[in-house]
């Protein structure tokens, strides 16, 4: 995992749900993370999935994700190279999402306050720390069971290395 | 210190004496459901690099999604499907010719009072009808279930939501589960289980319980739970297949918020687009022109809400200005409404029946809406797109204002198609499939 990342603001508000992060119509008819990169966001912002960079960041209002539980919607995101989202909640199936892909979920409620639409921003995952050009925000450091699936990559990696360590799958 | 029924659940499942919430535990579920999303999960499953499923038993996939499927992509998923299950030895498959697979679970016994279960499926909430710690889970996690069994939870605080009083004519225990959502809003039980209680929760039928749990996650709860009693040991009775034993929480638990709500003053409510806690009072938004009604989806397409439907548009007709799909939540439902009469007068009335499955509900066939037209539906989400086009919006309602909208092609308040709902009650007596007696 990546212990400090750069980029630009993307900002949006409140209950952003899975339908507009990955509409359902593609669930069963896209299959390559790649081309689920492509339709990111489609339904809520159509310019998203061809401006978006490496290292940019979400920043949203309360209840992330809300609504389905499809994993397209945390996938479509980090395959676009989306650093971390912050909000000040995020629903619970999009934070299993989150960390079972390895897309860091930050929870701070002032996040919105100090950052607009296209404005630069640092995040510090080390340090626990979100820099931008009004200060800095703290926010809580990850919990050691929820890094180690992250640190790994995901739910997947974390599971094989387990399981490799157990002896029940060759390295 | 008494204990909720979450943390009850979990510590016994986690084989700890007892756990708090905020914990976080490894379980084994008793069932693990995945549907047309099991081909994703399989190819998941097999990056592990495990050969043998943990316990196939524990695993129940169900094709629902797109049944019959619309096209070859659809076609392809659900032969991988096939060839999966009968590589691992899934004895729990039920192909396309059964229903929408919470419904399902539900007829075969599946859902079992002080069992956990969870599924690829964030509605997977519904089986808290049953009393079972039932959650929706992730496709990673239904493939990592697959190679070890075990699920990470963290245990969650509990809302308890008192319902008292008796529901007024015409309203029903969609229109209290919407206006509990338009209450408490969309993360209003965040990372939360919620208990229904009081004496109107203890008389819901099998059927209001699966509507109310079901719209617990929109709620944001992890887990909807209604205390089991006799109305469902009589519903599992010949059906449930292993014994079960409920887990109550206890008199002096302690509950993170307690929210009380009389019944008896409630209105129809309405769902406007394009979130599911933008709730209004059906008198609200009537004479708005909906182009499509749908009758379908794991929250209200039960035996009866089709009874309630075709008792209204028995002998009528729909308005000319509108469709009206109906898919039953299930095969044996269908056959039930068939044999109880109500499927030849939906026919009779305009209506347009489809394959038992979740249909349009996200988009996938079945009655996507055209563009600039308005769908009032039974379902449970009305997010932009999720019918299938952005370009049109999706109002959340009963049966019951459903059948008016579709007779008046406007959104209609039901109370001006009063049901006989003691005749409804005497007619479902005769089921023979799915025994979802209204009682309150």
């Amino acid at each position: 995992m990546e212990t400090k990342i750069k980029g630009r603001v993307w900002k949006y508000g409140d209950d952003v749900n899975t339908d507009v992060i990955f509409p359902g119509k593609y669930t069963y008819t896209v299959n390559d993370p790649q081309e689920m990169g492509e339709h990111a966001m489609e339904d809520l912002d159509a310019e998203f999935a061809s401006k978006v960079q490496p290292g940019d960041v979400i920043i949203a209002g309360k209840n992330f994700g809300c609504g389905s539980s499809r994993e397209q919607a945390a996938v479509c995101l980090k395959v676009k190279g989306v650093g971390a989202i912050i909000a000040p909640t995020f629903s619970r199936i999009y934070f299993r999402n989150g960390v079972n892909t390895g897309l860091p979920l930050i929870t701070s409620k002032d996040a919105q306050d100090m950052f607009e639409h296209g404005d630069e921003i640092e995040v510090d995952f080390e340090a626990g720390v979100i820099r931008g050009a009004k200060g800095e925000l703290k926010f809580p450091p990850f919990s050691d069971f929820v890094f180690g699936i992250m640190d790994a990559g995901g739910l997947i990696p974390y599971t094989r290395e387990r399981l490799i360590k157990e002896g029940k799958v060759k390295a | 210190m008494g204990k909720t029924f979450s943390e009850k659940i979990l510590a016994k499942y986690s084989g700890l004496d007892e756990v708090v919430p905020g914990q976080i535990v490894e379980v084994i579920p008793d069932v693990a459901m995945s549907h047309d999303n099991t081909a994703a999960i399989s190819k998941t499953f097999e990056k592990i690099g495990v050969d043998k499923l943990y316990d196939p038993d524990i695993h129940l996939v169900v094709l629902d999604h797109c049944v019959p499927p619309a096209n070859a992509t659809f076609a392809n998923n659900h032969k991988v499907i096939r060839e999966f299950v009968r590589q691992h030895g899934i004895k729990n498959f039920y192909d396309i010719n059964n229903g929408i697979c919470h419904q399902v679970m539900a007829e075969n016994g599946h859902c079992l009072p002080g069992t956990v279960m969870t599924g690829s499926d964030s509605h997977s909430t519904t089986y808290g009808a049953f009393g079972a710690f039932g959650t929706g889970v992730t496709r990673s996690e239904t493939a990592v279930i697959m190679a070890t069994g075990k699920i990470w939870f963290r245990v969650p605080e509990t809302m308890r939501m008192n319902l008292n009083g008796e529901l007024p004519e015409g309203v029903y225990v969609k229109d209290v589960a919407l206006h509990i959502t338009g209450t408490i809003r969309a993360d209003g039980a965040l990372y939360r289980a919620i208990e229904f209680t009081g004496p109107a929760a203890a008389k819901f039928s099998v059927s209001e319980r699966m509507t109310i749990c079901n719209l617990a996650v929109e709620m944001g709860a992890k887990v909807g739970y209604v205390p089991p009693n006799q109305i469902v040991y009589d519903y599992l009775e010949g059906r449930a297949k292993t014994d079960y034993t409920p887990v109550f929480s206890d008199e002096d638990c302690a509950y993170d918020e307690i929210l009380d709500f009389d019944l008896s003053t409630l209105v129809p409510q309405v769902a406007a687009p394009h979130t599911v806690d933008n709730v209004l009072p059906v008198t609200d938004l009537a004479g708005e022109m909906i182009e499509q009604v749908f009758v379908g989806t794991c929250n209200n397409a039960r035996l009866d809400d089709l009874a309630i439907l075709a008792h209204v548009l028995d002998g009528k007709h729909i308005a000319n200005t509108t469709r009206l799909v109906v898919i039953p939540a299930s095969s044996r439902t269908m056959l039930d409404a068939m044999n109880l009469g109500y499927i030849p007068k939906l026919i009779n009335a305009g209506a347009t029946l489809s394959t038992p499955g979740c249909g349009p509900c996200m988009g996938n066939h079945l009655g996507v809406p055209a563009n600039a037209e308005k769908s009032l539906a039974t379902s449970n989400r009305n997010f932009r797109g999720r019918m299938g086009n952005p370009e049109s919006e999706v109002y959340l309602a009963s049966p019951h204002t459903a059948a008016a909208t579709a007779l008046t092609g406007k959104i209609s308040d039901p109370r001006e198609f009063p049901v006989d709902m003691d005749q409804i009650r005497e007619e479902l007596k005769g089921a023979k499939l799915t025994p979802d007696v209204a009682v309150s």
